[in-house]
């Protein structure tokens, strides 16, 4: 079958053409290549990598309102939904035992401007 | 009150390095695990270690929002992009938990304690002796 696919990326495009024809390869087998190993990695998500996503977005969807009146307190958010907000880390900790969610992906976080910056060590190998 | 740790060879060299023994677990301590963490005075944070140790402890049921951890940089300029959570650590053979910030990356091989969590103690090395002495600052 014939597809017309519009808006792709000009530069992504151009870099896949290239590849595909660097390895002697038609586009059109390039690029069912491409989706097959697309949707082997879709699969290979786990659900703790969908329950990030979806807390993580929580969390920036009402992150605006949140810290106006509760900075520097702290949030539990699991499957996208807000589980508490808490004055303290240790309340916010014992509250994933409280609801039962030990065994769940949740966000215990801070509300906070500031982003955390770490540094590792010159050289550091995380190979 | 003193404790002392031999020196160990790390993953990634030949020459011994300062190791503290640490039983790490989730911040609830339902599960801990006892590690030898390298002493790396170039890693800010507090521990960093490996995603297969993290999963064992299930620190995903306390992680930092990606808002909040930091994308790491090494001082030769890499970006890296580091997962959080809260967890509790002690240092073997003393009864002290603190509840701390564990990093993991998923290039990690190996557990570092950083500058962050030394700010609590004086750490002294014997490096003749290839011994590190860890001193809890009574506050």
């Amino acid at each position: 079958m014939s597809v017309l696919i519009k808006d792709v990326d000009k530069e992504l495009y151009a870099r896949f053409k290239a590849a595909a024809a660097m390895r002697g390869i038609r586009l059109n087998e390039a690029l069912c290549k491409a989706m097959e190993y697309w949707l082997k990695m879709e699969e290979t998500k786990s659900q703790d990598d969908y329950d990030r996503i979806i807390n993580n977005a929580t969390y920036r969807r009402l992150f605006p309102e949140l810290i106006k009146e509760h900075e520097d307190e702290w949030i539990v958010i699991s499957k996208g939904k807000v589980i508490g907000l808490f004055k303290t880390r240790i309340e916010a900790i014992k509250a994933i035992k409280a609801n039962n969610l030990i065994h769940t992906c949740n966000l215990v976080t801070p509300i906070t401007r500031k982003k955390r910056k770490v540094t590792l060590g010159f050289g550091r190998k995380l190979k | 009150m003193k404790l002392t740790f031999d020196y160990k060879i790390p993953v990634y060299s030949e020459i011994p390095a300062p190791y503290l023994i640490i039983i790490l677990s989730d911040p609830l301590n339902i599960k801990e695990i006892e590690l030898s963490a390298l002493i790396d005075t170039g890693y800010d944070g507090e521990l960093l270690i490996p995603p297969d140790i993290y999963d064992k402890l299930n620190l995903k049921a306390f992680e930092f929002s990606n808002d909040v951890v930091s994308i790491a940089e090494t001082a030769s300029g890499e970006h890296l992009e580091l997962q959080s959570a809260s967890g509790s650590i002690k240092i073997k053979g003393h009864d002290l938990i603190t509840i701390i910030t564990i990093d993991t990356h998923i290039r990690c091989k190996e557990v570092i304690i950083g500058r962050k969590f030394l700010e609590s103690y004086n750490t002294l090395l014997k490096g003749p002796n290839k011994q590190v002495q860890l001193e809890f600052a009574l506050n």
